[in-house]
């Protein structure tokens, strides 16, 4: 039986419709039917954070997210961060502070940040590593992460090593 | 023109050249690659973390429209050799080999090493 | 890794939930934050053939006050109530739960009765709802009956809802300013679900004596917990360390908690023994704070 359902949903400032099953996630829809394939599924169970994405403005994991829960809302990924090919001033730090290494979880990594700086734009180091707690990487051991979010958020950009 | 490059570049902070694209989300990893006529693999498990398998019956999932195959053990046999684990010792029971088709005991698996494949 | 197949359907009212729930008996499940059934559906331990939205029922989002209470309504987040005024007053234990539930973004889609619904034994709000004697709106097609804390948790993943019933909202008693709390547990990372955790209350009288005392224990058994033997001795009592100490030591006397591949039993009584003199220390530092 398939449970087909049309849903409109904003996606990165675009008004799509789309038809979709009742049990594909929005993480499924995004990178499928969209080709928006920055999003990342990496656990499938909202452990990882790799596949946040921004729905009405707050942080979500949209491989917990079916689809048609999205219908009616407007939700940024990891795509609509640069503008006409200039990057995000997250993404910026990120590149200059050498954050990552594969990057596979640098989408998630980026939507979290993007929200915990509309929440609170300027963390302590503490509320930094606190923020980004739900969003795992394999490779990095996280400190380049926070040491590129903390540059951001102080203004020192491209600042060398510290404790 | 060695001195050139290494003047550029030792001592310097060099940036990534991948990481506009990868921080774009315009990275390729593998599941974000599509190509004609590709299939998708799909692992089913057993449910049930103790137990024996007495059977494997795939001819409804065979059926269903859209799929290529169903292997099971049995099948991976005959076009495989099985995974050998780090120390196939006897009587060390063997992480990497996992049985899979019908009527294999764990037990087996660790005398000989490896029963079936991962 | 994906969901299995089922019927989705988006009620826009309560009563055309319940309406379809009443219908689908057992075979339905009600979706309001998703944050523990679409793992569930992921993972395929839920095979539900009818999912019912409840997403969208506005009237169910509400966070309101009156004199019988504060009332949480079934689809307020846990983002809403952690950051409501409203609630910052009126149920400081709330609050203090948090920032140990998941992270951000499960916050920010899942519900606090979602939460108390799903009755993981290791979830905070439940413990809180045991501690302050909450009770959970239960509405069906037949009508609307309220269930006291106590009585709510049935085992594990088990609470006082039928298959054809939703919990529609919690309401909570007012917190008295004389009172102070504090939640904390103990987790191999931030953000899991807890090995131990415990949400206390400590009320304490004009001349400086325990008037009450609630120490609500989760992960320590296939419900939220209280030890009511350890309660009872605060009170008439002045608080100081040693008091605590004493109703440390009758806690993990008291508790049987499971012993699985996370923490033994007896690691977990000790813990649940410290969190005690912890949550009780801090929760002194903060009687007569509320206001």
């Amino acid at each position: 039986m398939t449970d087909l359902h049309r849903i409109a949903v904003r996606v990165n400032g675009r008004d799509e419709e789309l038809e979709v099953e009742g049990r594909r996630t929005l993480a499924d829809v995004l990178r499928e039917d969209l080709s928006l394939t920055g999003t990342h599924l990496a656990c499938e169970h909202g452990i990882c954070g790799a596949c946040t994405v921004r729905v009405d403005g707050r942080a979500a994991r949209s491989c917990l997210m079916l689809a048609v829960q999205a219908d009616g809302t407007d939700v940024e990924t990891v795509e609509s961060l640069a503008e006409d090919g200039v990057l995000h001033p997250i993404q910026q730090a990120m590149l200059e502070n050498h954050a990552f290494q594969c990057a596979f979880c640098a989408p998630g990594f980026l939507m979290t940040i993007r929200c915990l700086l509309d929440d609170n734009p300027t963390p302590t180091r503490e509320e930094i590593r606190e923020g980004l707690s739900g969003n795992l990487c394999r490779c990095t051991g996280y400190r380049s992460i926070v040491d590129s979010v903390e540059a951001l958020v102080t203004g020192h950009l491209g600042v060398g090593d510290h404790a | 023109m060695r001195e050139a490059i290494a003047g550029r570049l030792v001592g310097a902070r060099v940036q990534r050249v991948e990481d506009p694209r990868l921080l774009t989300g315009r990275g390729r990893y593998v599941d974000d690659l599509t190509v004609p006529g590709m299939a998708h693999a799909a692992f089913l498990r057993s449910p049930y973390p103790h137990a024996r398998i007495v059977s494997i019956d795939v001819t409804a999932a065979r059926a269903l429209p859209g799929v290529c195959t169903v292997l099971t053990g049995a099948d991976m046999q005959t076009m495989t050799g099985a995974f050998l684990g780090m120390m196939p010792l006897d009587g060390l029971y063997d992480d990497f080999a996992l049985p899979l088709e019908a009527g294999s005991d764990k037990r087996d698996s660790t005398r000989s090493g490896s029963a079936a494949w991962v | 890794m994906k969901p299995p197949d089922f019927a989705y359907h988006r009620p826009s009212t309560i009563d055309e939930a319940l309406d379809q729930l009443g219908e689908f008996g057992g075979d339905g499940k009600v979706l309001a934050g998703g944050q523990s059934l679409v793992p569930l559906l992921a993972l395929r331990l839920a095979r539900p053939e009818h999912v019912i939205d409840i997403g969208r029922i506005a009237t169910l989002a509400a966070i309101t006050e009156d004199e019988g209470g504060l009332l949480i309504g079934a689809l307020a987040r846990h983002t809403d109530v952690e950051d409501s005024p409203v609630v910052r007053r009126a149920q400081p234990l709330v609050i203090a739960a948090m920032p140990h539930i998941g992270h951000r973004a499960i916050r920010n889609r899942g519900t606090a009765c979602g939460s108390i619904v799903h009755a993981d034994p290791a979830a905070e709000l439940p413990a809180v709802a045991l501690a302050v004697g909450a009770e959970m709106i239960v509405r069906s097609r037949a009508g609307e009956r309220t269930v006291a804390a106590a009585d709510f948790f049935l085992g594990y993943l088990s609470s006082d809802v039928n298959d054809d019933e939703v919990l529609t909202g919690v309401r909570w008693p007012i917190w008295p300013s004389s009172a102070g709390w504090s939640v904390q547990e103990v987790s191999r990372r931030h953000g899991d679900y807890a090995l131990v955790g415990l949400a206390a209350s400590l009320d304490v009288d004009g001349t400086g004596r325990v008037a009450a005392a609630a120490l609500s224990f989760f992960g320590a058994a296939s419900t939220p917990v209280r030890v009511s033997e350890a309660e009872d001795l605060m009170v008439g009592e002045p608080p100081t360390a040693e008091l605590f100490a004493e109703a440390a030591s009758v806690v993990t006397r008291s508790l049987e908690p499971p012993d699985d591949n996370h923490a033994s039993a007896a690691y977990r009584a000790h813990v649940a023994g410290v969190l005690t003199g912890r949550c009780l220390a801090e929760a002194r530092t903060r009687a007569g704070a509320a206001s």
